[in-house]
């Protein structure tokens, strides 16, 4: 997926996370990530991200992540919402993405 | 509770800034307000934040309830609104003393204005894809002259911004000319820019760049915008003069800055005045341009925009350049022209 504006997707509060997802030219993915838990979960929410978006076939993104502690779950989901934003597309096919 | 800015709720706004010593701004265009559920008539705030474009300011929580994480949800509803409204990069202003809380919440520090003002960004990357993106303008310069900028509003373009440029392209090898970008001119950006390109074409050293979020924007320099309210806002000058001179000036390798004189507006002189301060400290030179005179009198664009809403032509081509007179008669300076008569009266 093509990324052509800014998208984001989650909020601040505890437990959850807010992801902005913006265009990178072609300079591949960079996640800025800022964490609570950064010190004990900061590769595996490194490791979600990149899969996520491997999963999606976005190849160039600038992921901004701030975490409050959300479950990897959440964090997928709020990246596949803010991508699909930032990639302009309204409809969301939920079945291919499982 | 959450409510949509309107007059009433103003007042509820600035009761709440009031108690951080903090300013309200008069071109805000949305707010939040969260008020005390403790109180059944909803009548007493507690916590505020709101935005002018994609600029978040004036966010505050009363000293009671500092620490419970109002701030936090007032940030939240507001980035919520602002990405709605599809904006690629989001800017705060605060107080350097409180930007921790905000690097917290996902912003990323530009610069700080003496003790008063810092200005943040969403982006990570903002300010530097900005100045990767001034390197495309970059030339080589022909000569040992140095490398000159001078940025400008140009609302519209006379014949004493030609002879500005003209004076400053002369005693430089590049200069890189910055039009302010911000839609709150009479004239629309993309005209101002278009006019500066015709005016000065014919000088092969001059560049028009497009002034962006980072030069004299509403985000690095707000009180520029807010002249009506007076305030000259040194810590506000400060900032914008940080920003250039760290950020912008080593993209162009620009050594030396000009400025036109300034005999009419105050915030302009005194945002002069910084500059002649800051500058100097990073290795660029300040320079003053005097006014062209028509009549005994310095050509100002307010003056131009007077004389064109009252339509008084023949005047008009003693002040402005050809290339600005032939827009000025044209099909699309019309709506202009109703725009500013209704604000002269």
């Amino acid at each position: 997926m093509k990324i052509v504006k800014t998208g984001a997707a989650g909020t601040l509060e505890s437990s959850d996370v807010m992801i902005t997802v913006r265009s990178n030219g072609s300079n591949g993915i960079e996640i800025d990530l800022n964490s609570i838990v950064e010190k004990q979960f900061g590769k595996q929410i490194h490791a979600v991200v990149k899969k996520t978006l491997a999963d999606l076939q976005v190849e160039d993104a600038l992921i901004g992540v701030q975490d409050k502690g959300a479950l990897d779950c959440a964090i997928e989901a709020r990246l596949i919402t803010a991508v699909y934003r930032a990639a302009g597309i309204e409809q969301v096919n939920w079945e291919a993405l499982s | 509770m959450v409510y949509k800015h309107t007059e009433q709720t103003r007042k509820d706004c600035i009761e709440v800034l009031k108690t951080q010593g903090i300013w309200w701004e008069s071109d805000i265009t949305y707010s939040v307000i969260i008020y005390n559920s403790f109180d059944e008539s909803y009548t007493r705030p507690i916590a505020t934040g709101s935005f002018s474009g994609n600029v978040i300011k004036c966010v505050a929580v009363t000293p009671l309830f500092e620490g419970s994480g109002l701030a936090q949800r007032i940030i939240n509803y507001l980035l919520e609104e602002l990405y709605d409204c599809g904006f690629d990069n989001i800017f705060l202003f605060t107080k350097p003393k409180k930007t921790r809380f905000f690097t917290e919440l996902g912003f990323h520090q530009i610069a700080q204005g003496g003790d008063a003002v810092a200005l943040l960004e969403q982006n990570p990357k903002g300010l530097e894809q900005f100045c990767k993106n001034l390197k495309q303008y970059a030339k080589i310069p022909v000569n040992d002259l140095p490398v000159s900028t001078i940025i400008m509003n140009c609302n519209p373009f006379t014949r004493g911004h030609r002879y500005i440029i003209e004076q400053a392209s002369q005693s430089s090898s590049m200069l890189y000319v910055f039009i302010v970008s911000e839609d709150a001119s009479a004239f629309s950006t993309g005209a101002r820019i278009e006019l500066v390109r015709q005016g000065t074409s014919d000088l092969e050293n001059v560049v028009i760049i497009e002034g962006g979020d980072y030069v004299i924007s509403k985000n690095t320099f707000p009180s520029y915008f807010l002249k009506s309210e007076k305030i000259v806002n040194r810590s506000y000058a400060q900032l914008d003069a940080t920003i250039f001179a760290e950020h912008i000036a080593p993209a162009l390798n620009i050594t030396r800055r000009f400025v036109g004189e300034e005999p009419f507006c105050p915030v302009t002189a005194d945002y002069n005045n910084q500059l002649q301060e800051i500058l100097p400290r990073y290795g660029i030179e300040l320079t003053i341009i005097e006014r062209l005179a028509y009549e005994m009198r310095a050509i100002s664009a307010s003056e131009v925009r007077r004389l064109f809403a009252v339509g008084n032509f023949d005047e008009l081509t003693q002040l402005v350049p050809e290339t600005t007179m032939e827009y000025l008669k044209s099909e699309d300076a019309v709506s202009v022209r109703k725009a500013l008569k209704k604000s002269l009266k």
